[in-house]
Parts: C-alpha cells; structure tokens; sequence
C-alpha cells in the first residue's frame, strides 16, 4: 500500500526554521506538492479553514496558540472544517504526560524529534490506515483510542450508522 | 445518528458518549493498496533521506546562533525576570533540544532538554544551575568539543541529575 502523496494537501504548523526546512524537504521527497506552512497556531488555524488540508502536521511549541490548543479547535466541531482531520504531533517532549495531553486533545498521533524520513513515512501512511471511529464525549472529541489487546485498531472500518456505548472518552467499549 | 447515555449512572448524571463513524477523507482520497509497501516506501524514504541532508549542510552553520540567541535570553531573564522572558529562554532551549542531535551535536540537545524541564517544570530554577546549563552549552558548543568526551557526558549528566533533584523538590 503507499500514499499518493502528489494529491494531497498538508498543513505543516512549525515555528523552528531547521524543523520546518527538514521536514517539508522529506515531504517533497514523498511526492508531496501542497504544502502550506504556518509558523505560529494563528496562522494554522488560518490555513486550516482556507485550505481544508487532508493531513495537519503541528508541532507543539510555537507562538500562541500551541499544538495542543490547535489540535482542539481543529477538533472542535462546532466551529472546525473538518473536525475528524488527520493530525500528527510532532514534538520534542518525550513525557509520558505530554504524549497523554496531546491524546486528550484528539491527535491521531505523536511523532518524537528528531524526526527520520522512515519514521515520518509510517507515520503518515498510519493515518491514512487508521480507521478507527470517533468518540464525542463531553470534553472530547476525537479517535477511539486503542485497545493495547489489539495493536491494530484500524482493522474494522465502522458503518455510518455505528453507533455504541463507552465508558469513558476515546477509551475502546 | 443516536446519543446514548453511558451505563451504570442515575440518568441526571448520564455523560453522552456517541461514537462516530471516521470518514477517513485521507483514505478515500489517496491511500492506493496496489503495491507492496517496500516498493514504494524504499525509494521515497532514500529520497527523503538525501533531502534531509542537504537540509542538515544547510543549518548545521546556524548552531552558534542558536545558543548565542540562548544565552541572550538567559541575559536578559536574569536582568528582568518575566514570564515573557522566561517564556523565550524555554522555547530557545526547547528549538535546541529539539534540532541539535538532528544536526550531529546530540550533547548540545541533551543539555539543551536538561535545560527546558528545568524551566519548564521548576517554579524558581536556582540561578546556579540556569548558568551551569549555559556555561555547559557553551562549551559543548566550541568547535574543537568532542560530544562522546567522558567529562562532557559526566557534566551532562550531572546537570540532568541536579535538574531531577530540582523537579522532585516541586510541591505537588
């Protein structure tokens, strides 16, 4: 399987120059032609509702908002575009806190600096693999999160009319 | 699509919890499982790998900046200690962190991640140990350091260490 990666349209929110030359030259080397680059959550809020992207790369610390508060109006769905948009984190904070707070915040995914071509191509292949349904909760919204018994949760594509119960927010029923 | 109010709570303190079908745009629009993922990924991934080291020749002159922007900022928090300035100093240190090792100085970014969680997770960071870092980091950063030197991994992790201490003292 493989990403046609010359059709898509990617958001890439990265303040640090070096990231963000790294990263949209390994974009570019996939085959990627839309890219449209925010350095600041203002600007990729921006981007996000002007150019309705199919991937949002963020990264957490930039100039207000951060990656986390972008994630959540990008989740937002009563005011996003598209609130079940693919998003990958991309941070240099390992902690298990961190990565937890961006799962809260409805990421599909983390990605820890540094970032190797390898890595960043699994990972957004990833995305496109995930077909895990959406919880709405109060206070969140956003991918099912996985069941540890079952490493690959996107095995099951949910029906339109799936609809069922959970105990808590984003945790497998 | 239905509602349902989770189980197991009196109705007036139900939480609606709805599960909802993803669309999965990104699937539909360019997912394509008509090869192998080797034969697509082996080429893209060495393509990528040559880009990304071009990009690397291209910045790896820009280190001194970084940490000359570092210890500015580290100036200027001792000289006006403000949220805001204390705000750039953390994010300087945490650009550090996060581009050093990709850029063939992973002692720098290890100081430099030593560095941001002290700031980033200690209230007060005793002034001594905000200069140890910057000292450290300064001489991590000369041209003629060597990073796999035993000091320099013994200082770093010395610093690591005291940082650590520093966060356990932090109330709750």
């Amino acid at each position: 399987m493989r990403l046609e990666f010359d059709r898509l349209s990617i958001l890439l929110a990265e303040d640090n120059a070096y990231m963000r030359a790294a990263l949209v030259a390994m974009l570019e080397a996939f085959g990627a032609q839309a890219i449209h680059q925010a350095t600041d959550g203002e600007t990729a809020l921006a981007l996000f509702h002007e150019e309705r992207p199919d991937i949002v790369l963020l990264d957490w610390e930039m100039p207000a908002p951060d990656g986390l508060a972008v994630a959540r109006q990008m989740r937002d769905r009563e005011s996003s575009p598209d609130p079940f948009v693919p998003i990958l984190m991309i941070s240099a904070h390992a902690e298990r806190a961190r990565v937890l707070a961006a799962r809260d915040a409805g990421v599909n995914d983390y990605l820890v600096k540094p970032v190797t071509p390898r890595v960043l191509y699994d990972k957004l292949l990833g995305l496109a693999v995930d077909q895990r349904p959406f919880v709405a909760a109060p206070g969140y919204f956003g991918p099912q999160r996985p069941d540890p018994q079952q490493p690959d949760p996107s095995a099951r594509r949910p029906r339109e009319d799936d609809t069922r119960k959970t105990g808590h927010p984003g945790d497998r029923a | 699509m239905k509602i349902i109010p989770a189980p197991c709570k009196p109705a007036d303190q139900a939480e609606t919890v709805e599960i909802v079908a993803n669309p999965n745009r990104l699937a539909r629009k360019a997912l394509v499982m008509d090869s192998d993922y080797d034969r697509a990924a082996t080429p893209a991934i060495s393509r990528a790998e040559r880009a990304l080291e071009q990009v690397r020749r291209q910045h790896r002159a820009q280190l001194p900046q970084f940490l000359d922007r570092l210890t500015e900022h580290h100036a200027a928090w001792r000289a006006r200690p403000r949220a805001q300035a204390r705000e750039r100093l953390l994010r300087a240190a945490h650009d550090l962190r996060g581009c050093a090792a990709d850029l063939g100085q992973p002692l720098i970014g290890r100081i430099a991640g030593s560095l941001s969680r002290l700031i980033g997770f200690v209230a007060k960071p005793p002034a001594a140990l905000l200069d140890a870092h910057i000292a450290a980091l300064r001489a991590a950063g000369r041209p003629d350091a060597v990073a796999d030197d035993p000091v320099a991994q013994a200082v770093a992790q010395e610093l690591e260490d005291k940082v650590a201490q520093a966060i356990a003292r932090e109330p709750g």
